[in-house]
């Protein structure tokens, strides 16, 4: 792979281009630029026993970590304000409040 | 803080009591299903297997078992599918009825398109396995392959009998884990009455965090398990006498198990992040039967999951090591098999059955003493 050189601002590197496999995997992918660099980078993190077939893996797994995260931190109280008097009615005759 | 629903949603599917909300369907618009079935559609409701509203299509069903997860990237890992016979007319958009074999109406459902799976591959990649001594491959190979999507319209109020007061849905564990003041929760999922090793389990997790969730899985069973009646009366003798006074909440799940392994591990940790729980135990052999999984491969398919939501505690096995005259893991005691105390299913019936208990160093006086006093403690 090429690499970029010194003062060169690296190129995107389209890293999700898996169009080719649609005709076997179901799921639907799209295409995410990172730089040469970063890639490179990646390639040689996941070259140990990190169990990632590929950096494409390895970004997936790390994206979803990070998406799941943002996501968990936003989720609005499941209970109106009404339903809560009476969940706590139920509670209490059960015995567990 | 709880956990947040799977998905991002928690479903909330009202139950209504009043049925005739649910008359005039026509038989050919009615579909029958049995109580393993009208529990599902009441968990489905409940929000316990958010952010599924019901039935899935075809394109979630191709998603979940090839790459273990709902269409929309959300892990998931076993098909939640309803299987209808080949007679059934129903097309897309039409409302259909689902009814137990009495006529009592569970739901009524919006059908989406119907799609033929193939059980094998099912069985493949849910299970691991085509053998059909597996207990959910066969269940699989007796069921219909025609399969109805559909979303929940309305849901009828699930009877749950004599286990109506200690039934939580989602909604009601969320708030009592809030007015306990727990943040993190711990759940803990069975199937069977409590022995030292499940006490020592869960009081290991239960020292990490704000609160233990036993969560008993009550349904269909093997003969020779322990009757529902009994893992509850035993966990309430457990908890009395053992733990400390509010730091556990028990109530049960009305779910058949499948006995996938791993993958139902992740389907169980799923529900419990639903019910409000931080952190869920995964031991050894976790909803495996058989020799069909890894000791530890209900531990290892986590890895897959950055994004699940809800963190794993993996113990190993906790045993009554004679040797070391208290309780242990293969980790931190030496000694081998045989200074491990234990009884296979078997020797325990026949003990019980003789009028014997088991040691305490195997299982507390007070839980014996409930499968004792029991009349049929275990499943004919």
């Amino acid at each position: 792979m090429a690499k970029a050189s010194p003062g060169e601002r690296s190129k995107p590197l389209i890293i999700y281009n898996w169009v080719s496999c649609l005709n076997v995997l179901p799921t639907k992918y799209t295409t995410v630029s990172i730089p040469q660099t970063l890639h490179a980078r990646l390639e040689a993190l996941i070259s140990g026993k990190t169990g990632f077939k590929s950096v494409s893996d390895y970004v997936t797994f790390v994206l979803r970590e990070v998406v799941a995260m943002h996501e968990t931190s936003h989720v609005p109280e499941a209970f109106t304000s009404s339903d809560i008097e009476e969940i706590k009615n139920r509670l209490k005759a059960l015995g567990y409040l | 803080m709880v956990s947040a629903p799977h998905g991002g949603r928690l479903v909330q599917i009202r139950q209504s009591a009043d049925l005739s909300v649910f008359a005039g369907f026509t038989p050919e618009q009615t579909i029958t299903i049995g109580k393993e079935m009208r529990n599902l559609v009441a968990n489905i409701a409940n929000g316990v297997f958010s952010p599924l509203e019901g039935f899935m299509g075809e394109s979630d069903y191709i998603s979940v078992i090839d790459q273990m997860r709902l269409e929309s990237d959300v892990p998931w890992t076993i098909p939640v599918l309803l299987p209808i016979s080949d007679q059934v007319r129903l097309t897309t958009g039409d409302e259909a009825l689902l009814a137990d074999q009495q006529g009592t109406p569970a739901a009524v459902i919006e059908c989406g398109e119907t799609f033929e799976i193939s059980k094998k591959e099912y069985a493949m990649k849910v299970f691991g396995t085509e053998d059909d001594a597996h207990p959910g491959v066969s269940k699989v190979y007796e069921g219909s392959s025609r399969v109805m999507p559909g979303k929940l319209k309305a849901v009828a109020r699930n009877d749950y009998g004599k286990f109506a007061d200690r039934t939580l849905s989602p909604e009601e564990t969320r708030l009592l884990f809030r007015e306990r003041g727990w943040n993190t929760i711990v759940a803990f999922q069975t199937r069977n009455a409590p022995h030292i090793n499940h006490e020592y389990l869960q009081k290991s997790a239960l020292a990490l965090v704000d609160g233990l969730f036993v969560n008993p899985v009550l349904g269909r069973k093997k003969p020779g398990d322990f009757t529902d009646e009994v893992i509850l009366a035993s966990y309430q003798a457990l908890i009395d006498n053992y733990y400390p006074k509010g730091s556990v909440v028990l109530s049960v799940l009305h779910y058949e198990m499948q006995y996938a392994g791993p993958k139902e591990a992740i389907m169980h940790a799923i529900m419990r992040k639903n019910f409000g729980c931080t952190h869920i135990t995964i031991g050894r052999d976790h909803a495996g039967v058989g020799t069909y999984y890894g000791p530890y491969a209900a531990q290892e398919i986590f890895k897959e999951f950055p994004d699940l939501g809800i963190t794993p505690f993996f113990f190993r096995e906790f045993y009554y090591c004679k040797k070391c005259g208290g309780i242990a893991t293969e980790r931190t005691c030496p000694h081998g098999e045989e200074e491990r105390l234990n009884f296979s299913g078997t020797k325990l019936r026949k003990m019980f059955a003789d009028g014997q208990t088991p040691p305490k160093e195997f299982m507390r006086p007070e839980v014996a003493q409930v499968i004792a006093q029991s009349k049929a403690p275990f499943v004919e």
